[in-house]
C-alpha cells in the first residue's frame, strides 16, 4: 500500500500525478510519516542524480510537509500527465535502485556530487543519519548493503580489465598504479 | 629562372621540410624514441620510486621490476596509507588489499593481449597525433617529451617524458582532449640496469605473439554471445573470456576492446536491477557506464572519456547466434 503511494508520490514530485489523485495522495502524506520521510528522500535523491548540490531542509521535509498541508490542503496545478512514471523514476526503476545509484556515486563519483552545498561524503553521511533516525532502517540496511556489494563488484571488474593493461607497455606502470590507487573507500 | 621560380620552389622546399613526417623518415622521428621505451620497460632491470597524481590525491609507490631468464616479475606497492600491493608476471596478477583482508589473484588470460610493439603501430595514426614537444628535466635526467593528441574525443592522449639516454619514461602524463592532465605519473628516483641489443634479454620479446582470434570460443561460455554495433572508430576486440568471482564463483563474461592504445573492458553477466552500476560514473581517467540489457547487467569500464564506455555500453546487443563478436 504505501508503495504505492511512494510511486505516485514520485509523480507528484515531478507534477505529473492526476489532478483526481492528488487529494488523496496529501491526504496519505499528511497521514504517514514514513510516506513524509520518503518525500525527503526523493527530493534528495533527484538532486544528487541531477549533478546538484543537497539542500539539508530536505532532513526535515516531513515536518515542512505536515504544517503546509495544515494551512493549505491544495495548492498543485499539475501539468497534462506525461507518463505514468516520472523522467527520474523511470530512469532508475524505483527508490531501492535510486538509492544504489547515490551509493554507487558516492563511492565512485564523489566529483559528481561535489558543489557548493553537501558533497557526496557529506550526502551519505546525512542519508545514514536520516535513515538511521527514521523508523526505516530496512532501507538503511539495503543501502548498505548495495553500496558493498556494487563496490566489490566494480572493484573486481576493474581487477580484470587491469589484468590485460599491463602487456601494452606503452602504458608502463599506470595500470598497476591506478590498481593500486583505486580505494573504494576513499 | 626568374626570381618568381626561384620564390616558388623555395617555398615549396619550405612546406615539404615543414610537413615531413616525426613519425619515421625525417631526421628524428618519434617512433623509434617509442620503440626504445617500450624495450626499455619490459627488458630492462629497474627499482623505482615514483608519485601517482590523481583526483587530488598524490600517492607514492614503489616498483621493482626484474627480468630473469626471460620472464618478467614486477611487484608495485603502496608507500602512504594502507599498504597495497600487485605483483604480477606473465602469468598471473595478485593483488594485496590488507584493509579488506583480501588476496585477490587471477591467471593472466591464455588468449594473451596483443604486446604493442610501436613497430605495429602504424594503425594508431588516424586516431592519433604524435610530435615532440619541448625538452624537459625530470629526476635530475634531461628528457625529451613526446606528446601523442587523440584526434578525436573517445581517447586520452599522453605526454611522456623519455630519458634521453635510456628511453625510460620518468614521467607521463594522462591527458584529456583539452590536454590538461587527468593522471601523472612520475618517478623520483630509480635504478636502471638498462636494457643493451647485446645484453641477451630479448627471448620474451622473440616469442611469437598470439593474434586474437575473434571466434575462438572461451573456456566455458555464456549461452548468449553479444555485439557491439557502434564502436568508436579504431577500437577492434582483442580478447574475450568468461571469468568467475573469486569469492563468489559467479561467472561473468569480458570483451576487451582496444585501438591500440587505449583499453576498455565490457563486463556482462546476469544481475537483478539494481544490483549494478546504472548510469556514468568515473574516478581519475577510469570511467565506468553501466546499465541493464535484456536482463543482463553490461558495464563498461576502461582508462578512456565517459563517452566512450557510454557509447561502447549503449551498443551491446544479445546476438542471435554464437560467434559473432564483431559487427
Amino acid at each position: 500500500m504505501t508503495g504505492d503511494y511512494r510511486e505516485k508520490l514520485s509523480t507528484l514530485m515531478d507534477e505529473e500525478v492526476e489532478t483526481d489523485e492528488i487529494d488523496d495522495v496529501l491526504k496519505h502524506l499528511e497521514q504517514d510519516e514514513a510516506l513524509r520521510l520518503a518525500w525527503g528522500r526523493y527530493h534528495m535523491i533527484r538532486d544528487a542524480m541531477r549533478g546538484e548540490s543537497v539542500r539539508p531542509e530536505y532532513m526535515d521535509i516531513a515536518a515542512a510537509v505536515r504544517s503546509r498541508l495544515e494551512h493549505e490542503p491544495t495548492v498543485l496545478a499539475p501539468r497534462g500527465r506525461r507518463s505514468r512514471q516520472p523522467h527520474w523514476i523511470r530512469q532508475v526503476g524505483g527508490i531501492a535502485m535510486a538509492a544504489s545509484l547515490v551509493a554507487a556515486a558516492i563511492l565512485v563519483i564523489p566529483h559528481l556530487l561535489e558543489g557548493p552545498g553537501l558533497t557526496g561524503r557529506d550526502l551519505a553521511q546525512e542519508t545514514a543519519r536520516d535513515v538511521r533516525t527514521s523508523d526505516n532502517a530496512v532501507v538503511a540496511a539495503l543501502v548498505k548493503q548495495r553500496q558493498s556489494e556494487l563496490a566489490a563488484r566494480l572493484n573486481l571488474y576493474l581487477e580484470s580489465h587491469q589484468n590485460y593493461a599491463p602487456v601494452s607497455h606503452m602504458q608502463g606502470m599506470r595500470p598497476y598504479a591506478s590498481l593500486i590507487g583505486f580505494n573504494p573507500s576513499h | 629562372m626568374n626570381r618568381f621560380s626561384i620564390l616558388v620552389q623555395w617555398l615549396i622546399a619550405c612546406c615539404l621540410a615543414a610537413s615531413a613526417p616525426l613519425w619515421g623518415g625525417g631526421p628524428d622521428p618519434v617512433l623509434p624514441m617509442l620503440e626504445r621505451m617500450a624495450a626499455t620497460l619490459q627488458r630492462s632491470n629497474y627499482q623505482g620510486t615514483f608519485v601517482y597524481l590523481h583526483n587530488n590525491q598524490l600517492e607514492a609507490m614503489r616498483i621493482h621490476h626484474v627480468l630473469q631468464d626471460g620472464k618478467v616479475e614486477e611487484r608495485v606497492w603502496s608507500l602512504n596509507g594502507s599498504p597495497r600491493q600487485v605483483v604480477g608476471d606473465s602469468q598471473k596478477v595478485t593483488c594485496i588489499a590488507p584493509e579488506s583482508d583480501a588476496k585477490w589473484r587471477q591467471s593472466r588470460s591464455e588468449w594473451q593481449f596483443p604486446i604493442w610493439m610501436p613497430a605495429n603501430s602504424e594503425s594508431l595514426r588516424p586516431y592519433y597525433d604524435f610530435r615532440w614537444l619541448e625538452d624537459d628535466r625530470v629526476a635530475g635526467r634531461e628528457v625529451r617529451v613526446i606528446g601523442i593528441t587523440p584526434r578525436d574525443s573517445y581517447r586520452y592522449g599522453y605526454k611522456l617524458y623519455l630519458d634521453r639516454d635510456t628511453a625510460f619514461p620518468l614521467k607521463s602524463d594522462l591527458v584529456d582532449e583539452r590536454g590538461n592532465p587527468i593522471e601523472q605519473i612520475m618517478f623520483t628516483d630509480l635504478d636502471l640496469q638498462p636494457w643493451t641489443e647485446t645484453s641477451g634479454q630479448t627471448e620474451t620479446l622473440q616469442q611469437p605473439i598470439p593474434s586474437p582470434e575473434p571466434n575462438a570460443p572461451p573456456q566455458t561460455q555464456l549461452p548468449e554471445t553479444w555485439a557491439f554495433a557502434s564502436l568508436p572508430s579504431g577500437f577492434a576486440l582483442s580478447a574475450r573470456e568468461t571469468r568467475a568471482d573469486p569469492l563468489t564463483n559467479r561467472r561473468f563474461e569480458q570483451y576487451v576492446f582496444s585501438d591500440g592504445l587505449a583499453t576498455l573492458s565490457v563486463f556482462i553477466e546476469r544481475l537483478a536491477p539494481g544490483e549494478g552500476l546504472s548510469g556514468g560514473s568515473g574516478l581519475g581517467a577510469l570511467n565506468a557506464w553501466g546499465g541493464q540489457i535484456d536482463g543482463y547487467q553490461v558495464t563498461a569500464v576502461g582508462e578512456v572519456p565517459l563517452a566512450t564506455v557510454s557509447k561502447v555500453m549503449q551498443s551491446a546487443t544479445r546476438a542471435v547466434s554464437r560467434g559473432t563478436l564483431t559487427p
